[in-house]
């Protein structure tokens, strides 16, 4: 049996409280310990919105939302915050700290860790994301990776269960991106985490484990990379994929379904 | 902005940047406050050696210093001059209708000018040396005591500390739509009042659309790093007090021997 972190039970939200009109419409969702989930769709169809609702930022109008199998109340938030971290897609208005460590260290000293305990998890931190030796150094003076890098070294501090990304690798030049999701692959193995990442990157999409897919509101569709692309063709795919059904169209005989980079290599 | 010297900070390593910020910042508003307390020309001498000497011991140029004082010098020189012709006393130098030179106006002419520049270049020592935040932490540890008096010091350090980080993002912004402006052939300083301002209001404007979406993810983001005004924290930074501190607090009780042996 796979453990739940994060179920979400018939959720409706909508911002405006004045009106009927649902930014999120019907969700019914569980998510699981270590997964590495990809959330795609159209813009405006609510991934943001989604995601401020997991990590505790808003407030469910209609239905519930369990973290562990604990119901989210105001006296349960403080779990989320210790649980969940998110990191949005502009690192510059997510900086607190004027030097690296100090933005690290920013969540912990909210969580009143005594300052020896606090040393040492920025230190494990800054190492685990390679950003140690930038310690002392200005955030907004880093490159694009490299602060994006302290966002995670933060979240990792926490030491969550859960990491949200919205959009988070998008400003980033393509070796950084990949840099990047390899750096996450490699903490995931070394830590339980489970990852949601917002995306438009298909080549992102290719890694993970499990792909959600928004429209309107509403979850749209839920499955295995190769599931979704199968059923989905609308989707723009992963280089293998576009490959692939690239050769369908000009009569080369393949066989059907969703082809992975592994899959293209083989039959190449 | 490169010219601005004053609030700038230079990395560096001398004694002066080692220094506690508590009593940096101490020091600098204790010695401001004796140069108010110096009636006699050994002391001015005293205190304007003193004030070079400390200077030097930041190892950063002098250069540096007087071009902290050029954005005041007009402002400064003309205190010094209303002090000269304001006062009267002893041999009289200079005497036409109501400007009167006096030695003693002389005197005390030079002591506020002396004064004034002693004040910037001593507060420029605290900022040349110090890292603002660190300036912030101990601004922070003075007014702590204000706690009991229903003061939010906590949340006015972190606001503090947040605004530091975002002065330079806001300048380069500002260079930014500047450039974007002018790029459409906007041009800044020129006609008269009203027509800079009309010229500001398209710089201002994204500025400002700008902020309000930072401040709106930077108030998310204070939130799920679980910040709750109000509400205890510990602090990662810790200042560190050390000997050399302590040897500058018998500096400051001597200067007050000194100051007092003079005024008797
Ligand atoms: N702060 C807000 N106030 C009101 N409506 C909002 C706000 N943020 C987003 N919305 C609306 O909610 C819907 C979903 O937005 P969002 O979750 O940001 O979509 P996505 O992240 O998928 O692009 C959109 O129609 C958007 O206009
Ligand atoms: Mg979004």
């Amino acid at each position: 049996m796979r453990k739940t972190v994060l179920k979400v039970i018939n959720g409706y939200y909508r911002y405006d409280k004045r009106y009927d009109n649902y930014q999120l419409e019907d969700i019914n969702l569980e998510l699981y310990a270590s997964e590495w989930i990809s959330l795609i769709g159209d813009n405006g169809s609510g991934k943001s919105t989604l995601a401020k609702v997991l990590s505790g930022l808003y407030r469910l109008d209609r239905g519930e939302l369990f973290l562990n199998d604990v119901l989210l109340t105001e006296e349960t938030l403080p779990l989320f915050r210790k649980t969940v971290g998110v990191v949005f897609q502009n690192p510059d208005h997510q900086f607190i700290g004027t030097s690296v460590e100090d933005d690290v260290a920013f969540s912990l000293e909210n969580q009143q860790i005594i300052r020896p305990e606090m040393k040492r998890r920025v230190e494990k931190a800054l190492k685990d994301v390679d950003m140690w030796d930038l310690r002392s150094q200005d955030p907004t003076s880093l490159s694009g990776g490299q602060k994006q890098r302290v966002q995670i070294a933060g979240l990792l501090a926490m030491q969550p269960d859960v990491m949200i990304f919205d959009e988070a690798f998008v400003m980033l030049d393509p070796y950084s991106r990949r840099e990047l999701l390899t750096l996450l692959s490699d903490l995931k193995k070394t830590y339980p985490l489970t990852i949601i990442s917002i995306t438009h990157d298909p080549e992102e999409v290719e890694r993970s484990d499990r792909v959600i897919v928004m429209g309107d509101a509403q979850l749209k569709d839920d499955g295995t990379v190769a599931e979704i692309y199968e059923r989905n063709a609308s989707l723009t795919p992963p280089p293998s994929e576009a490959l692939h059904r690239l050769l369908i169209k000009k009569n080369h005989r393949l066989k059907e379904g969703f082809m992975s980079q592994a899959d293209m290599v083989n039959f190449l | 902005m490169n010219r601005l010297i004053i609030g700038r900070y230079f990395p560096g390593n001398s004694l002066i940047h080692q220094l506690d910020p508590r009593f940096k910042l101490i020091f600098v508003l204790y010695f401001i406050g004796l140069l108010f307390f110096l009636d006699h020309f050994f002391l001015q001498v005293i205190f304007f050696i003193l004030t070079l000497v400390i200077m030097m011991m930041t190892r950063v140029s002098l250069s540096i210093y007087i071009r902290g004082v050029r954005p005041l010098i007009w402002l400064i020189l003309f205190a010094t001059v209303l002090r000269i012709i304001t006062t009267r006393g002893g041999v009289v130098y200079f005497d036409v209708g109501f400007l009167t030179v006096s030695h003693f106006g002389l005197l005390s002419g030079l002591y506020t000018f002396l004064r004034f520049i002693e004040m910037i270049f001593i507060s420029t020592v605290l900022t040349l040396t110090t890292k603002p935040i660190d300036l912030t932490d101990a601004i922070y540890f003075l007014l702590k005591p204000l706690r009991y008096l229903y003061v939010p010091v906590e949340e006015l350090s972190l606001m503090l500390s947040i605004a530091l980080r975002f002065i330079p993002n806001l300048l380069d912004e500002t260079e930014k739509v500047m450039n974007a402006q002018r790029a459409r052939g906007m041009v800044f300083g020129e006609g008269n009042l009203l027509e800079q301002m009309r010229a500001l209001t398209p710089l201002v404007l994204p500025l400002f659309a700008h902020s309000l979406k930072r401040a709106e993810d930077m108030a998310d983001v204070l939130e799920v790093k679980g910040y709750k005004s109000g509400e205890k924290r510990t602090h990662y930074r810790a200042l560190i007090w050390g000997f050399k501190d302590t040897l500058g607090v018998v500096l400051m009780l001597v200067l007050m021997l000194v100051v007092i042996s003079f005024n008797i």
